[in-house]
């Protein structure tokens, strides 16, 4: 592992922020620290940096111990959520202010610093001031100025949660693009676990200063270990021992299922189904139009379960009687959690 | 008709502000210079260049200086601190540096005279060590640093909160040493403030009157300072002299200010 967290504890004022976090991060990968605000997150991205000390633990980069190096000998480039961009200096003279703390010559620097920029599609504003610049920009300048002296580890602290939702979108995919193309070793501090699927190799969920659960995207959506996860990670129903069709439910009866809205299909009692399964009886609640996908609040055996229909589907009514299937479920007792297919499916695909 | 009545508003707007800034600030500053110079130039040169004026120039430029060099030490200390460090009694220490406003200058004079005089406090001390304080130039420096020494402060602490040390943190992991970033990030932001926290504490320590004058005893050509000196040739019927010497206490607030306006350009 090219960055390892030894059982990192951190206190303050007598509060116990993180608790013995252990993590590593492949080398050239990019990985999300993803949890809810005050989960302790950004802490242990400051203390990577060496912004702040760890009350225990210890931290090793690229096989060496960095404990007890300042922030300047530690090789890291840090893009704050508010870009810090330095305000009394161009865009040319932030990207180039780590090279000249460090002592390139002047023809490295402008060679280094032209790169950057064409890089980072900024060339037309190198003279430009910080506040002259709109908030993708800013932050492209900050990503320019953390990887110019090529640093061994890239951490980044909510990096989109100053956009909009659009520059945000198009900021994210190429940030992606760009980390994997630089190779640095990055690791980026969000809460909005969109952002963290669509833009992370891997993710470290954190809840409480506790790590909850690590794993690709496509794991932690799926198969998430601890009811925080399951319930923090996308939408979810819960569903107190329902009485499931078509799965292989739990002996005892205080187990719960958390089930994706995509995993549940819903149709009119006229309607054809493709799939000839049995099917259940429901009540619409509510159902709100949200562009791709029209999300429904249905009522099932007295409790709430959520579901997604097409928009090119006939509208449903407040109050209508609905037939729906379940395909997937994730089941959780006191001792495991088990993703499981409905056994139907296999059985319909069968024929 | 909305656009008309707006145009109206801004010309009463327009007119109070400049009525109120003639009548308070132009008009009484015209005939201080009139006066001034009632009696001709050569008059005017002569009081401006008698030893005695030339001693409270002495005097209060000192005291200026001293207590400036004091404020910028204790001003950017006391705002670093009070922004950057959690400690106990910090907000007593913050409402403590605004005492000195709160405190009326009469007040402060005695305060002083209390604690340095001849039966003060610590009167043994300085007899022993054979150093007057009280009716000597230390009092007025004493006291001008009192009377002086929010203002550096007070203009530093909201810059450098709303501030955040973001950019300093960006600096040192970019490799910059504690001088280069004080240099080349911290400082360019403070400036402006540092400037106006100067600006106000010269002002202050120029025109410094009550305090000074508890603790001066008015020796004539050894511990007056300007402002003293104002009110003593006032005092004497010497009206003339009194506004002369008020032109140069004039003269160099307006140098201050506009000073610090050619530094930071603005």
């Amino acid at each position: 592992m090219y960055i390892q967290l030894k059982d990192i504890s951190k206190s303050f004022q007598r509060r116990q922020i993180l608790h013995q976090i252990n993590f590593g991060v492949k080398e050239g990968s990019l990985t999300a620290l993803l949890g809810p605000s005050g989960s302790g997150k950004t802490t242990i991205l400051r203390i990577l940096a060496g912004l702040e000390p760890a009350t225990s633990g210890s931290v090793a980069v690229a096989g060496q111990v960095v404990d007890e190096l300042t922030p300047q000998a530690r090789g890291i480039g840090f893009v704050f959520q508010n870009y810090a961009l330095f305000r009394y200096l161009t865009v040319y003279d932030n990207i180039a202010f780590g090279l000249r703390t460090q002592h390139w010559s002047l023809r490295q620097i402008k060679q280094r610093v032209a790169e950057l920029l064409q890089l980072t599609d900024l060339t037309a504003l190198a003279q430009q001031y910080p506040e002259q610049l709109s908030g993708g920009q800013k932050q492209r300048v900050a990503f320019a100025r953390a990887i110019a002296p090529n640093p061994k580890v890239l951490l980044l602290d909510e990096p989109f949660a100053a956009l909009d939702t659009q520059i945000r979108r198009e900021l994210r995919v190429w940030l992606k693009q760009l980390i994997h193309r630089v190779g640095i070793t990055s690791i980026f501090v969000t809460h909005d676990h969109e952002e963290a699927m669509e833009t992370a190799d891997e993710i470290v969920v954190i809840n409480q200063g506790r790590i909850e659960q690590i794993g690709t995207p496509m794991t932690i959506y799926n198969q998430p270990t601890s009811r925080f996860v399951a319930q923090f990670i996308g939408q979810s129903s819960m569903l107190q021992a329902p009485h499931l069709q078509g799965f292989a439910l739990p002996a005892q009866q205080d187990f719960r299922a958390y089930i994706r809205p995509e995993q549940v299909q819903v149709f009119k009692r006229n309607e054809s189904q493709p799939l000839a399964v049995a099917l259940e009886q429901a009540t619409v609640i509510s159902s709100t139009f949200s562009g791709a996908v029209v999300s429904v609040k249905l009522k099932w055996h007295a409790q709430t379960l959520l579901a997604n229909r097409s928009p090119a589907q006939p509208p449903l009514f407040n109050g209508e009687k609905v037939v729906l299937f379940i395909q997937q479920a994730l089941i959780f007792t006191t001792e495991c959690s088990e993703l499981q297919r409905n056994q139907q499916l296999a059985a319909a695909y069968a024929l | 008709m909305q656009l008309l009545q707006a145009k109206k508003v801004k010309w009463l707007l327009l007119a109070i502000a400049w009525l109120f800034i003639f009548g308070i600030l132009i008009l009484p500053l015209a005939l201080v210079v009139m006066q001034a110079l009632a009696l001709g130039w050569r008059t005017y040169l002569t009081t401006i260049s008698s030893l005695v004026t030339l001693q409270a120039v002495n005097l209060t430029v000192a005291a200026t200086v001293i207590s400036l060099l004091f404020n910028l030490v204790f001003g950017i200390s006391a705002a670093w601190l009070l922004t950057f460090y959690d400690f106990p009694g910090k907000h007593l220490l913050n409402a403590l540096i605004d005492l000195p406003f709160s405190v009326s200058p009469v007040i402060v004079g005695l305060i002083f005279v209390l604690t340095f005089g001849q039966t003060g406090w610590l009167a043994p001390l300085f007899t022993t060590i054979k150093v007057q304080i009280i009716f000597a130039p230390p009092a007025i420096f004493l006291t001008t640093i009192f009377v002086t020494f929010p203002f550096v402060a007070r203009e530093l602490i909201p810059v450098l909160a709303a501030k955040g040390r973001e950019e300093e943190q960006t600096a040192a992991l970019l490799g910059a040493s504690a001088w280069q970033i004080l240099r080349q990030i911290t400082f360019p932001a403070l400036k402006a403030p540092l400037a106006t926290g100067l600006v106000l504490a010269t002002a202050r320590a120029l025109g410094e009157f009550g305090a000074v004058a508890v603790v001066s005893g008015s020796i004539r050509g050894k511990t007056l300072t300007l402002s003293l000196l104002v009110q003593t040739l006032y005092n004497n019927f010497k009206f003339k002299q009194a506004f002369v010497v008020a032109t140069i206490l004039l003269g160099s607030t307006l140098a201050v200010v506009i000073l610090k306006r050619r530094l930071l350009r603005e």
